[in-house]
């Protein structure tokens, strides 16, 4: 991997944390039956909706490290005919636009909570933004990315962190959620990482049996085999310690629990930045 | 509809590189950026036939830049339209629009995109456009010694000096459809051979 793609690590990290934020609060209330209630609002820290929109403003800030000429980034929208890239730009405004109008309907309302129906929209234009950000990638001519693992792996990436960054904001008390409907959400998020774990084992297998021609069989060499196995590590440490967790009686995520859910939750974080790196150092392309 | 392209002859080019000087030359290219690469492809070894050891040892140079591909995958995916292709077939990148992105740089299967720090955008092979359009050879094919390279229409150059497509390791033409004629070496077929000089090569 190059030093200038860190940047869309952190980028893709963010936007899908936003959107895996949207999305989690989407389904505890159809869990629930009942809207997710924040108990801050408007400029409060702890407003999950607005946490949304810094994540994914965030993100957008850093998309542009990437780039060499960023004061021409406006005509990036220009190919959406062709270019995928184009259409996560307008993915990427349609998400931010919706999540603006969701937090600032909630501040102008002060209603202890938001508007549910206003994160719909926002729901939407996050699923859209994942399906192009996974359009990016597919690029006939970048095997180790032109598969099927890149949107599983944007997808689970994005319910992981959506799921961390909701049960963090309710063990800090900032949204109030049921107890069950929260052991639920750490439940998927145990199946996710599960599922990711399975998916990554299979990805490497699938990368080192690859011919990577003109840069030479990087992954037969091991260089990404160290990699995986640490990423895989802190999955499968990150999925036992929730399901100890969702052992315990009671509420397993609780205020009271919260020495041990958040090293869970960096954990959580670390394995998705190992697994993003992981990502962009896999790059090859055919030919020369 | 025209479709410029290059012929270049595996068999006879030497490796002396005097293409790819003209190339910087030609566009002031600052280190590290050669629009047209020389590729020294090798591979064989020792067997044993009977009691003797047999050398099967190869080599051959592949001079490559731009193939101006039919269908430009640089262009498709570039978001800004920055690459065009003209109606003569040249794929050009006007520097103007390009944000300096480098997805075309992750699509194109011949390293051609490549991103200049100094500038901020992409840069690639015009076929020298400046000079095709005063009727004049690009500065490569004239500064061959060999006369390994050419230039021209694509349906002349294959009259003139036929096609062999696949040539390690260039991907299948079929994928972009580049505007390039090869006369191959003979052991261009290879699968076993490799790049040698990747390193000299740097950041293609």
């Amino acid at each position: 991997m190059r030093r200038r793609d860190l940047s869309l690590v952190f980028f893709t990290l963010l936007a899908q944390c936003s959107i895996g934020i949207v999305l989690w609060l989407m389904l505890l209330a159809l869990i629930t039956g009942q809207r997710p209630v924040s108990a801050e609002t408007g400029l409060a820290p702890g407003n999950p909706v607005l946490l949304a929109l810094l994540l994914v403003v965030l993100a957008t800030t850093m998309s542009f490290l990437h780039l060499g000429n960023p004061r021409s980034a406006p005509r990036a929208i220009r190919n959406l005919a062709t270019s995928w890239l184009s259409r996560e730009i307008l993915a990427i405004g349609l998400f931010t636009v919706c999540l603006l109008l969701a937090f600032l309907t909630g501040w102008r309302t002060g209603a202890a909570g938001f508007a549910g129906l206003l994160l719909l929209p926002a729901a939407l234009a996050g699923l859209f933004l994942l399906w192009t950000m996974s359009g990016v990638y597919s690029i006939v001519t970048v095997p180790s990315w032109n598969s099927a693992h890149t949107p599983i792996g944007f997808t689970l990436a994005t319910l992981s962190l959506g799921a961390v960054s909701c049960l963090l904001l309710a063990v800090a008390g900032t949204i109030e959620v049921e107890a069950f409907a929260l052991d639920l959400c750490a439940a998927t998020w145990l199946a996710t990482l599960l599922l990711e774990a399975g998916t990554s084992l299979a990805n490497q297998r699938r990368l080192e049996k690859m011919d990577t021609g003109f840069r030479g069989p990087a992954f037969r060499h091991g260089v990404l085999r160290g990699g995986f196995l640490a990423r895989g590590g802190v999955l499968l440490l990150t999925a036992l310690g929730i399901a100890v967790l969702l052992l315990q009686p009671g509420a397993a995520f609780a205020p009271d629990h919260s020495g041990w859910i958040y090293p869970l939750l960096i954990l959580g974080v670390v394995q998705e930045f190992i697994g993003r790196i992981l990502f962009y150092a896999s790059y090859f392309r055919l030919g020369l | 509809m025209s479709r410029l392209a290059f012929f270049f002859d595996s068999s006879a080019c030497s490796g002396c590189k005097a293409c790819q000087v003209a190339c910087k030359d030609k566009n002031d290219l600052p280190v590290g950026q050669l629009w047209r690469r020389v590729y020294e492809v090798s591979g064989g070894g020792w067997k044993k036939q009977g009691a003797a050891w047999v050398s099967n040892v190869f080599a051959y140079n592949l001079s490559l830049s731009c193939n101006h591909c039919e269908e430009p995958v640089c262009a498709y995916n570039c978001p800004t339209q920055a690459i065009q292709k003209r109606d003569d077939g040249i794929v050009v990148i006007d520097p103007a629009a390009c944000i300096g992105c480098k997805y075309c740089a992750w699509a194109c299967p011949y390293g051609a995109p490549q991103f200049n720090p100094a500038t901020g955008v992409m840069g690639k092979c015009d076929l020298c456009a400046d000079y095709v359009d005063q009727g004049r050879n690009p500065g490569c094919v004239d500064a061959c010694p060999m006369r390994a390279l050419d230039f021209g229409q694509y349906d002349e150059l294959v009259a003139k000096y036929g096609d062999s497509d696949q040539v390690h390791p260039l991907p299948a033409p079929s994928i972009t459809q580049p505007s390039i004629v090869l006369r191959a070496h003979q052991r261009a077929g290879d699968a076993h051979a490799a790049v040698a000089n990747v390193e000299e090569l740097g950041d293609a």
